[in-house]
């Protein structure tokens, strides 16, 4: 915490973001003796601030500033300013998320060239395969601590949420039943404790055993003397030279106050809302569109997994809020099989709400009360939940843009954040809905509903990878097609969803890209 | 104990109130003062009591005491007291065109019910609503006696020796 770099030192690679991505980048760089300040717009958290409260920490630690949701869906009107659920503060939301570690399917890095053309979808193969990005995934897991055999530690002992999910989808005759990979020790790894099933990892690990760059990275790069970490520092606009090479980042500090930050490459992660966001509002003469936007693609193709939750009222108590928040996964229908009528997979991931957010999110439209509403909660200790993570198809007007005249407290525009399904996502949606529903009822559910989506935790592909620079904003290493040393280093990089949490594949592309940087330094490339 | 009489005191007019007989008139429940109860509903004990009817028909979980309802809804009074005010005027407005009586008159929970389902998407229900589902759910006096949610659990190490994976599936 001790090293400060100058504002005008342009040796430095300025980071925008401190979670999976920017906290993961910052981490490599510095133990290859790479120089970065990482600008993170929230502030800085103690293991001691974490609490086992949900509405506490939700004031606490999420991106509650101004954002505007918008599109035929439901929390355009259930949470009009709210369409993430995400975190600002150091360690992004590594400190929300819930340590589901699964890699993408080889076939989902070439989705387009399996399925061909869908009317109504922007499809793209991405730019790398899964045999390019597998060591990657290696280290990944090993760095994060995910369960299984990377790390060497054994998957979770099921919890009682798994055990109901998991008794009903074997007899509907589903076998690929595992509680993990999850980056979540189950026994000490890395200098962290290992799980003592609290619950609540949502609301950040009290005990540091789900990996978070908050207490890993985000330390470790401090104390290596190569890494600057400062909080409250919100990126308003990235500079450029009159050659279009990018060279600093005004921001302001805590106190309100601009700060510009010289910088020898920037590197963007800032989550799929404000990574778009800067590079939109960093319009100039030469970059009439935003930065890197020649393809027009920067803020498009936003996705966030085709969702849905469906709950159960078992016989007995489950109290699904003892243990880890998403304690197993079923994958069998994380597969290709078109025959279901729809391209993409889902994974199926048992999941718990504490009472208080039950309550709230159960139906959160204006309905969502009433004798009915009371007496399932009045069952609350009785209930098993899961939640559908299924591909979403990019398209291109879901997206990010920026209001024409709202400002927020910075004085930047306000995104606005649209999202509508294409019909393959309703039904896979409606498929996953329908599986989850009958495992519950094979294993003698009371009764079985339907939760709606929460505001989104999985936003990716609004810088997307592209081979071609006029289909996508970024190339293979996540640099930018019209800028050698502006690179995109979160999830807003991805070209396609997968049925998978995307947490894994952004630390596997930030170590990735932590190689690819060094080696064109190396080189005297950038 | 007084604290407890006084709570007894105020569940049998709750019954009364419930149960549609008793001295029921416009206004609802008859608020007893007494200490424990929030500020705001001593204030104004008659705005309180109909705004109290319209949470527990909000939310109803009849083995929990109104002090869990009032408590959370009551400053509504002194932070948007025209809102709730007029809305509970507008409510017995509709109570008496459909029913010839206040709302908090109408013995059937299911015609009470009716007559909010009418008013939902309005901001004034809408308020008491939002209100209530964060006041009354996230009050930690109620989670395990009525709900069985244990809430906090790392100053007592977790669940990992404490039933995580304690279930049995014995009803197949």
């Amino acid at each position: 915490m001790s090293t400060r770099f100058d504002h005008d030192d342009d040796g430095v690679v300025v980071i925008i973001g401190s979670g999976a991505g920017g906290g993961t980048l910052a981490h490599a760089l510095a133990r290859k003796g790479i120089k970065s300040v990482v600008l993170e717009a929230g502030k800085r958290y103690a293991m001691e601030d974490i609490e086992n409260d949900e509405w506490a920490m939700f004031q606490k630690i999420s991106w509650l500033d101004e954002r505007i949701t918008a599109g035929p869906r439901q929390i355009t009107e259930t949470f009009p300013n709210l369409p993430a659920w995400i975190v600002k503060g150091v360690g992004g939301s590594t400190i929300h998320w819930a340590g589901v570690s699964l890699r993408f399917q080889p076939h989902e890095f070439r989705l387009h060239s399996e399925v061909g053309d869908i009317a109504g979808a922007n499809l793209l193969d991405w730019p790398i395969g899964y045999e390019e990005l597998e060591p990657y995934y290696v280290q990944a897991e090993r760095h994060m601590g995910v369960t299984g055999e990377a790390s060497g530690m054994p998957l979770h002992d099921w919890n009682n949420n798994f055990k109901v999910l998991a008794e009903g989808a074997r007899r509907v005759g589903y076998e690929k039943l595992r509680a993990g990979p999850m980056a979540i020790n189950t026994r000490p790894y890395d200098g962290r404790s290992k799980c003592l099933q609290t619950g609540f990892c949502m609301q950040g690990c009290r005990f540091g055993a789900k990996w978070s760059t908050m207490y890993t990275d985000i330390p470790r790069a401090e104390a290596t003397g190569y890494c600057e970490v400062r909080p409250n520092a919100m990126a308003l606009t990235i500079e450029h030279d009159a050659r279009g090479r990018v060279n600093a980042v005004v921001y302001a500090d805590g106190e309100g106050n601009r700060q510009r930050q010289k910088a020898r490459a920037i590197c963007v992660a800032g989550n799929s809302i404000e990574s778009p966001r800067l590079l939109l509002n960093s319009h100039s003469s030469l970059f009439p569109d935003g930065l890197a936007n020649s393809s027009g693609q920067v803020g498009r193709n936003y996705m966030t997994h085709a969702t849905a939750c469906v709950f159960a009222e078992m016989p007995k108590p489950v109290n699904m809020h003892r243990g880890t928040t998403f304690a197993g996964i079923i994958s069998d229908e994380a597969r290709l099989d078109r025959s279901r009528g729809f391209v993409g997979g889902y994974t199926l991931e048992v999941m718990s709400l504490g009472l208080p957010f039950f309550a709230k999110f159960m139906d959160p439209a204006n309905g969502g009360w009433g004798r009915d509403y009371a007496a399932i909660l009045e069952k609350y200790d009785h209930l098993s939940g899961v939640w559908i993570c299924g591909e979403d198809l990019p398209m291109a007007e879901n997206g990010i843009t920026l209001h024409d005249t709202r400002r927020d407290q910075y004085g930047l525009p306000v995104p606005i954040v649209y999202k509508g399904d294409h019909p393959n996502d309703a039904k896979l949606r409606r498929h996953g809905q329908a599986q989850a529903t009958k495992c519950y009822e094979a294993v003698g559910a009371v009764r079985v509903f339907d939760v709606p989506d929460f505001p989104t935790s999985h936003n990716v592909g609004t810088n997307r990878m592209s081979a071609r620079p006029e289909d996508g904003v970024v190339n293979k290493w996540g640099q930018a097609h019209d800028i050698d040393n502006l690179f995109v280093s979160d999830g807003s990089q991805f070209t396609t969803s997968g049925a998978e949490n995307p947490t894994l594949t952004i630390v596997a592309l930030a170590l990735r890209q932590a190689d690819h940087i060094a080696g064109r330094m190396s080189r005297g490339e950038l | 104990m007084k604290l407890d009489s006084r709570m007894a005191a105020i569940s049998r007019r709750r019954f009364l109130a419930l149960s549609g007989r008793g001295a029921l008139v416009a206004g609802g429940l008859a608020l007893s003062a007494g200490a424990w109860l929030p500020r705001w509903a001593l204030a104004e004990p008659e705005l309180a009591s109909r705004l109290l009817r319209l949470g527990r028909d909000i939310y109803p979980h009849e083995a929990i005491a109104d002090r869990y309802y009032l408590e959370p809804l009551t400053p509504l009074l002194e932070k948007q007291r025209d809102l709730i005010a007029g809305g509970l005027d507008d409510l017995d407005r509709r109570a008496r065109a459909a029913h010839g009586r206040d709302y908090a008159a109408i013995e059937s929970g299911a015609e009470r019910e009716a007559l909010l389902r009418a008013i939902q998407d309005g901001e004034f229900f809408q308020t008491v609503r939002n209100t209530l589902v964060v006041g009354l759910y996230d009050n930690e006096a109620l989670w395990e006696p009525y709900f069985g949610y244990e809430g906090s659990s790392w100053e007592q190490g977790g669940y990992l020796n404490r039933g995580y994976n304690d279930l049995v599936i014995d009803w197949l």
